[in-house]
């Protein structure tokens, strides 16, 4: 049974590359465009990992991390924030909201397959 | 029903199948403090377990832990279970000596989890 | 990354280059408007960020800049100005024509651009320039390789570590990836249950690494964990930084380096014969799991240089495989001499005789083992002669098609080998030919004009698995069904699981190719691999998905020689049931048997084993006695009992090959002398099963 994760950003093309990338390597990818809609799509969908971004419209990463750790039916689930360089304080706030960890934008696909591997097995 | 409890005699059997991780973690701490608490042992059995994490391991070694106090005994069913065996090894619990407070060396982890 | 990613990413940069002037005029407007400043910063920030992950470095590169002085606005160093929107409405026109570019970014840099940077980079001299040291885009260079060092990591990670969704045993594994590696868990902290909060996490680690990697390597594996763990990297071994031939650390040492005893203690319980780590628990001077985290790194530190050892003497000899043969056959006599040695010195009440019997028994295993390992080979030799194959066939047919390998470093008996490498040509041409489409159809298909095929070889208990895989068109069922029903392999009407229809391939005859083509396709081969299999005392198992590919998977025995059985009796007659599949032995009673009301089945532990009664299987005349044994055996469909009279015990059994006559016995296996000169037939479990199922599918 291959894992299920949760691609949360707004952007459109990196929705598409991380969900391409993450398909090739076998992964099951849920695709949601911000923090509100992931919430929605969360439970249906058996997510075993999430992906998210953080500056998003309507609800943001950190919101949405803050939400996830305080549902206890999928509070565990490791959850990866998708930063840059300029956002040392968002990363901050994101670890204490609960993030597992954390991948540097740009990055290439093999970097976040690595992210993956390290978070979710 | 994936957890069954049965009692023979002062004998508590905890049946645990599928899945247990940490999202159950506090259920199986119930379920254990309630089976140590009605009888004089606990045999968890693991025939049917498909899924376990380190906070299961945990609190099977707390289990073990509490039972010595009250002189009680805990053991586990099917060490030869695949996943109890994988996790053993992936997590680092197998032991020659057992713990401080285990003199008859009842430790759950002792023996040979290498094949 | 594929055009049509890259065709997104154009879609995208234009949308948000038409919402990046659009706010850029309204910002002009309204010039100190956070939320029009954060919808430039956003629309910047994705074209770059997205633009380096599509390939389009230079735009990322340009734009880099441009955002720079943006987050300096944001973060309000710097103020709206006629100049800046100005600059950056021509910077959003140089981006784009970047996009339209021929080759979608491949355009140099024109003068343009380069005025636009120049001009950008003097107002981000005017704000603070602490922000525009973004680094540029590395992937991390894996770090070459460096000696190979041993270290010491004690890792003590915070109790909320489970609600940050992380799995420590994954940290654990990813150091297993980078050496060789011990770890134990320290287990004195967990609370007794009533106080335990089992959502926190209250085990440590010790791991003993050994690493050609470096400390770098090792740290980043605890990157998302490092703020909120204890962790002491500690460097403890190093080939030639002590004296190699020195004997390891011993175990007192290690514990004092450790800072968990003292130099006293130690002197106090080294005053006492006894083995020093029970010494110290017994004086309740240190944690149990302590020592054995110290008697596992003195473990790792001897195997890592025992290791090295091996590694420097590559010094080999060169022997003719018959004097090998030789040497298999003579262990085996040995064996059995060996066997027959106990069984009379047993019955002789000597002690003396005894111990020197056990001390042979003892000698003969060793022997047995070192010579079983001296005859094992990697499988890899073999498997580098079919890329050639691969090579040869698919030009021949027109196709193009990529043999990966994987685990060629498994080692299995050299006869084995030499005897899987026509099966193994057989089913690799089939692969190519039925399974591997050509170009044209694949690509029509939404697949890559390249097929692969995957040969891959893994342990697994006492047996080899060798997986071919290929990703064609895989097997058609509907075809091989009405291909079976023609050929009187089926009866119409037969409902078939797949498995048991794929199955069928193996029958022999058996063809569904309309054209038959020089390499396959006449139907004489996958019986005669299905034999050669058999022979091996192996299995073979298709899985197919049609459209995705096919999987079949051999399961090979290690060694065809020798193999630990268990020795029953049944009658006068002696039988060996291989041990790597037994799972228990139980009693059976009459009354177990009364209880049945004649089905044979027997209850254990709740669960219900059906069983196959020997005697019966056999037609052994006689009585059985009052109580019987029934062996549990693990069978592919769930575990399967056989009833025996008695159950001698484990026999090292020399195989021996049954003459021509027996050929069709397909339930036995081979026969093994045993001790008095007796034969023992072996019984070849999965057959015995098989061909009761079949008996009682016909009966029913």
């Amino acid at each position: 049974m291959s894992k299920i994760i949760m691609t949360v950003d707004d952007s459109a093309s990196v929705r598409q590359m991380v969900s391409f990338t993450l398909k090739q390597a076998g992964y099951q990818v849920v695709e949601a465009v911000d923090g509100k809609d992931a919430l929605s799509k969360l439970h249906g969908a058996a997510v075993q990992m999430v992906l998210t971004d953080l500056n998003m419209p309507n609800m943001d990463g950190i919101e949405l991390i803050r939400n996830v750790r305080a549902d206890p039916t999928c509070k565990f689930i490791p959850i990866v924030m998708l930063t840059t360089e300029s956002q040392a304080e968002m990363k901050q706030e994101g670890k204490a909201a609960g993030a597992t960890g954390w991948i540097v934008k740009p990055f290439k696909p093999e970097q976040l397959l690595a992210v993956v591997k390290k978070v979710l097995g | 029903m994936d957890v069954d409890m049965t009692r023979s005699g002062e004998n508590n059997v905890l049946k645990l199948d599928g899945s247990w991780t940490i999202e159950r973690a506090n259920e199986l701490k119930r379920m254990l403090l309630e089976a140590l608490n009605s009888g004089e042992s606990i045999v968890i059995d693991l025939e049917g377990l498909t899924d376990l994490d380190l906070s299961t391991m945990q609190l099977f070694c707390s289990a073990h832990r509490a039972s010595l106090r009250e002189c009680k005994r805990v053991a586990l069913h099917e060490r030869k279970s695949r996943s109890l065996k994988q996790m053993v090894r992936d997590a680092g619990f197998a032991r020659t000596l057992g713990c401080h407070k285990d003199p008859n060396k009842s430790c759950l982890w002792i023996g040979d989890w290498k094949s | 990354m594929m055009e049509p990613q890259r065709q997104a990413y154009r879609a995208e940069a234009y949308e948000l280059l038409a919402e990046l002037e659009t706010s850029l005029l309204a910002l002009e407007e309204c010039p100190a408007d956070k939320e029009l400043i954060g919808r430039v910063f956003r629309a910047l920030h994705t074209i770059k960020g997205s633009g380096a992950m599509f390939g389009f470095d230079d735009i990322a590169a340009f734009t880099h800049d441009v955002e720079n002085v943006f987050d300096l606005v944001r973060n309000e160093k710097l103020g709206v100005t006629k100049t800046l929107v100005d600059l950056t409405l021509r910077a959003g026109d140089q981006i784009r024509g970047m996009l339209d570019g021929p080759d979608g970014g491949e355009m140099t840099v024109t003068s343009v651009a380069g005025e636009i940077t120049s001009a950008l980079r003097e107002l981000i001299a005017k704000g603070d320039n602490q922000v525009g040291q973004v680094p540029p885009l590395t992937l991390q260079a894996t770090e070459d390789e460096q000696v190979e060092r041993t270290y010491r990591i004690s890792l003590r990670l915070d109790r909320e570590i489970f609600s940050r969704g992380a799995n420590p045993v994954l940290l654990l594994n990813e150091l297993r990836e980078l050496g060789e590696c011990s770890v134990i868990a320290n287990t004195e902290a967990i609370p007794e249950l009533e106080e335990l909060d089992p959502e926190q996490c209250h085990i440590g680690w010790d791991v003993i690494l050994t690493t050609r990697r470096g400390l770098d390597a090792i740290k980043d594996v605890f990157i998302f964990v490092e703020d909120e763990c204890e962790l002491a990297i500690e460097f403890i071994d190093e080939p030639g930084c002590e004296d190699d031939d020195a004997p390891p650390k011993r175990l007192g040492k290690i514990l004092i380096e450790r800072g968990l005893v003292t130099q006293e203690d130690l002197q106090e319980a080294l005053g006492a014969q006894t083995r020093v780590g029970q010494l110290l628990v017994d004086k309740g001077l240190v944690e149990p799991s302590r020592v054995d985290s110290a008697l596992a790194e003195q473990e790792h530190i001897r195997a890592v240089r025992s290791k090295h050892q091996k590694e420097e003497q590559t010094s080999s000899v060169r022997v003719p495989a018959a004097r090998l043969d030789a040497l298999v056959n003579l262990v085996g006599e040995m064996v059995t001499v060996q066997a027959r040695l106990s069984q009379t010195v047993s019955s002789m009440d000597h002690a003396g005789l005894l111990s020197i019997s056990e001390e042979v028994e003892r000698l003969t295993a060793e022997l047995r083992d070192n010579t079983m390992s001296i005859r094992m080979l990697p499988i890899g030799t073999t498997f580098s002669k079919f890329k050639r194959l691969v090579r040869d066939l698919s030009g021949e047919l027109g196709k193009d098609i990529l043999l990966v390998t994987d685990g060629g470093e498994t080692e299995l008996d050299k006869t084995v080998i030499e005897r899987l490498n026509d099966p193994l040509v057989h089913l690799i041409r089939n692969c190519i030919d039925h399974g591997i489409e050509s170009p044209g159809v694949r690509e029509a298909a939404g697949k890559p004009r390249q097929g692969t095929v995957q040969l891959s070889a893994m342990h697994s208990g006492a047996s080899v698995l060798i997986r071919i895989t290929d990703d064609g068109a895989g097997l058609d069922a509907d075809a091989i069904r009405s291909t079976a029903l023609e050929k009187g392999l089926t009866a119409t009407g037969t409902e078939l699981c797949e498995k048991e229809l794929f199955s069928l391939i193996f029958a022999p005859g058996f063809s569904t190719t309309r054209q038959i083509t020089s390499i396959s396709g006449r139907g004489v081969g996958m019986d005669v691999v299905k034999r050669s299999i058999d022979a091996l005392r192996g299995s073979i198992e298709v899985s197919s998905r049609k459209g995705i590919g096919t999987t079949i998977t051999l399961k090979l025995p290690l060694t065809l020689a020798i193999i630990d059985g268990l020795l029953v009796k049944v009658g006068d007659g002696h039988y060996v049931l291989p041990l790597s599949i037994v799972e228990e032995c139980v009693e059976l009673t009459r009354e177990d048997v009364a209880r049945a009301h004649g089905r044979h089945i027997t209850h254990l532990r709740g669960g219900i084993v059906p069983y196959i009664r020997l005697r019966e299987r056999f037609a052994i005349s006689g009585n059985a006695p009052e109580v019987e044994q029934i062996v549990i055996t693990e069978s592919p469909g769930g575990n399967v009992g056989f009833v025996v009279d008695k159950v001698i015990g484990e026999h090292q059994t020399v195989i021996k090959n049954m003459g021509k006559i027996y050929r069709n016995v397909d339930v036995i296996s081979g026969a093994t002398i045993l001790g008095d000169g007796t034969v023992a037939l072996i019984m070849d479990v999965p057959k015995l099963v098989q061909s009761v199922e079949m008996q009682e599918s016909l009966t029913h």
